[in-house]
């Protein structure tokens, strides 16, 4: 988190936003927020539903926790990377950062943590935030 | 029709793969106050950080 908050910066000028999710009750959330200094939102899961949803719920541990995740999201919600790992380790801001960067095109990659192939890292390059990001949400009511 | 609802995705147990569409969810913030995820990503890119907690 403290990395993530060293970069958010950075990724807010490369034209990303970032907001964190776990299952705590947002008073407690709040207070990690002021205690570790973090200028994004956290977001309070404590039904579990969306960890649940979205497959990264780790049942085994405290009474049922996130499995460390991130995901770049496109603004019509299109999955541009995911990183699922399985222990307290997650992909490093400055992979996140690099891939914002890169002249507006991200990677499209899923990496299931475990020492992932550099070869199985990346799937494949697209141009997806520039073009994403003249779609209208037209998804409202 | 090619508008709303841009779910698909997740048999439970299996997390958004790359270039599908995520559910979409609300959830409060440290405030209470709801927020709804296609909105915090409508202005473009969204990472989206998943961590344990503090319990």
């Amino acid at each position: 988190m403290a990395e993530y908050r060293d970069a958010y910066e950075s990724l807010r000028a490369a034209g990303a936003n970032l907001v964190a999710i776990s299952v705590d009750a947002p008073e407690k959330s709040e207070r990690v927020r002021r205690e570790w200094r973090l200028p994004f939102l956290i977001l309070s899961d404590r039904r579990r539903r969306v960890v649940r949803e979205w497959g990264i719920y780790n049942a085994r541990e405290k009474g049922g926790i996130a499995k460390p995740a991130v995901f770049i999201l496109g603004p019509d919600l299109t999955v541009r990377f995911v990183s699922v790992d399985q222990v307290a380790s997650r992909v490093p801001a400055a992979e996140i950062l690099r891939l914002l960067r890169e002249g507006g095109q991200v990677a499209v990659a899923t990496r299931k943590s475990i020492v992932p192939g550099p070869a199985t890292f990346f799937v494949a390059i697209r141009s997806a935030f520039r073009l994403g990001a003249t779609q209208n949400p037209s998804t409202e009511d | 029709m090619t508008s709303a609802m841009a779910t698909t995705v997740s048999s439970p147990g299996k997390f958004p793969q790359a270039e599908q569409k995520a559910a979409d969810f609300v959830l409060p913030d440290t405030t209470g106050e709801e927020r709804r995820l296609s909105e915090l990503a409508s202005a473009g890119p969204l990472v989206l950080l998943f961590y344990r907690g503090h319990w």
